[in-house]
């Protein structure tokens, strides 16, 4: 079957401004995306994740052999629960970067779209064949939806026959939404409190109809793919491609805590003990401009007018009115309240070098 | 998706219209333009009395996921700036041809606009744009 989402004709009726997204046709944007993004922040966004790959591997031996592959440490987890965390090649760079869900009988990977066709390969060669692992491509016979924003655990509680506000974040639970069997996860790539549901493509269409009506309800809406980079920007989250890619490692893009070294193998592990143990030559940052231009993936970083890296992911972010960039530059650079600056159209204009996340969302105090 | 354009305008391959009114243009960004633009940020026009040539970086558009240069659809002195557009960018998106033009121009040469578009031109162009 055709990588089609189940809503693509619920999504063009919707009038979404719809883009080629690796082969999917996803929405862009259905209305303003700062609208969209405002939204999700303050009431409930509901994101169409069809595109998202979804592979679960089953067989007795399947947690000793993702075990060889993932940094995260898939043994000690329990079931229910979720893991981030990257598949390196042998050099520690990211060949993607993917959750694991475990489950009684097998365990669901959760991948980048753009990286579905490098990662079935990448899993295969390394399966090896006196093993009792299969591994099956479920991208399109379960789609994914994510429920987003301070107003999203008032609607999955209010939808599933189970409240999922007992969830801890990186937990799933399997219960029904509308009498149909869902997977629920509490994650998500917003930097809110929210949710991941994964369905059978068949009740899709039905599920989101039900989860909109609730959402609307609170003044929630529907968002599109440009909203959902800008809320990933501003909660400072990695997008492959970005900041992290084959030739980039969690280490340099700041995020060794998802590397479980104390397992004693895995691929990339001694490339990426190594790098841990020398000064590596560069270090991901957040740039906070200081004037109101706007740093753009590719735009030249400089230090005294030399460069010295390049912005990876960029824009003005409408929740704080600011504009923000990631990028790689030297790590004696990359200092909080380092003054840098980005090249824009043949001009330099300074940035500070900030902690990520750029944005943090106020935790509801404990009543 | 369709949208507006106006059959007496003359047009850019990147998305700004020229509206001729006795040796005096009117530049502006299409309603398609505007369309993918989704939402302005900032906008950066030419002071008055800058020359602007044709074809020629003029400003830019910043939007939220994306930055597009404005080129000058013709060459001339910038007689008016539409500073209403810079300060309230929104204007441009909800009413390109009307209240969110960009700058006036004193057309220096006539014999240029052969090389604009014509609305049914820019029609296909877009149309080829889309696919």
């Amino acid at each position: 079957m055709e990588r089609e989402s189940p809503l693509l004709s619920w999504h063009r009726g919707a009038g979404a401004k719809m883009v080629d997204f690796h082969g999917w046709q996803m929405p862009l944007s259905y209305g303003r995306i700062s609208e969209e993004i405002a939204a999700t922040r303050g009431r409930v966004g509901l994101f169409d994740l069809s595109h998202m790959g979804r592979i679960q591997i089953r067989g007795a031996d399947r947690v000793a052999y993702l075990d060889r592959l993932f940094t995260g440490h898939v043994a000690e987890m329990q079931e229910g629960q979720v893991k981030y965390g990257f598949l390196c090649n042998e050099s520690g760079g990211v060949i993607d970067d993917i959750t694991v869900y475990c489950q009684e009988d097998y365990l669901l990977l959760v991948v980048n779209a753009a990286n579905l066709d490098a990662v079935l390969p990448w899993l295969e060669r390394h399966r090896d064949p006196a093993e009792s692992v299969r591994i099956e491509d479920k991208t399109i016979g379960l789609s994914m939806f994510a429920v987003q924003g301070p107003e999203a655990i008032g609607i999955m509680d209010q939808l599933s026959s189970q409240r999922v506000s007992d969830l801890k974040y990186y937990t799933f639970t399997l219960t029904r939404v509308l009498g149909n069997l869902c997977l629920i996860s509490r994650t998500g790539y917003t930097g809110e409190d929210g949710f991941e549901i994964y369905l059978g493509r068949t009740n899709a269409e039905a599920i989101w109809a039900a989860l909109l009506r609730a959402a609307e309800h609170v003044g929630g809406v529907p968002v599109g793919l440009a909203a959902r980079d800008t809320l990933r920007l501003e909660a400072g989250f990695p997008l492959h491609g970005q900041e992290l890619s084959p030739k980039i490692s969690p280490i340099e893009a700041g995020l060794e805590k998802f590397v479980a070294f104390e397992k004693r193998q895995f691929i990339g592990r001694s490339r990426l003990l190594d790098s841990t143990n020398s000064d590596i030559s560069v270090r991901l940052v957040g740039l906070e401009m200081i004037g109101q231009a706007i740093p753009r993936t590719g735009y030249p970083i400089c230090h005294h007018g030399v460069e010295c890296g390049r912005v990876t992911s960029g824009g003005f972010s409408p929740t704080l009115g600011k504009a923000i960039g990631m990028g790689f530059v030297e790590q004696m650079l990359s200092n909080v309240g380092q003054v840098l600056e980005v090249r824009i159209r043949g001009k330099q204009h300074p940035a500070n070098v900030v902690r990520r996340p750029f944005y943090k969302r106020k935790k509801k105090s404990a009543s | 998706m369709s949208h507006e354009i106006p059959e007496d305008l003359f047009y850019t391959e990147s998305h700004e219209y020229l509206q001729v009114d006795d040796g005096t243009g009117t530049i502006g960004l299409t309603a398609y333009a505007c369309s993918e633009l989704n939402e302005i940020i900032y906008l950066e026009l030419p002071e008055e009395a800058a020359e602007l040539r044709q074809g020629e970086p003029m400003g830019s558009v910043e939007a939220v996921k994306a930055v597009f240069d404005l080129n000058s659809p013709c060459s001339g002195e910038v007689i008016e700036v539409n500073n209403q557009a810079v300060e309230n960018p929104q204007i441009v998106i909800d009413d390109p041809y009307g209240e969110g033009w960009l700058v006036k121009v004193k057309i220096d040469d006539p014999d240029e606009l052969d090389a604009l578009m014509t609305s049914d031109d820019y029609e296909v162009h877009c149309a080829k744009e889309a696919h």
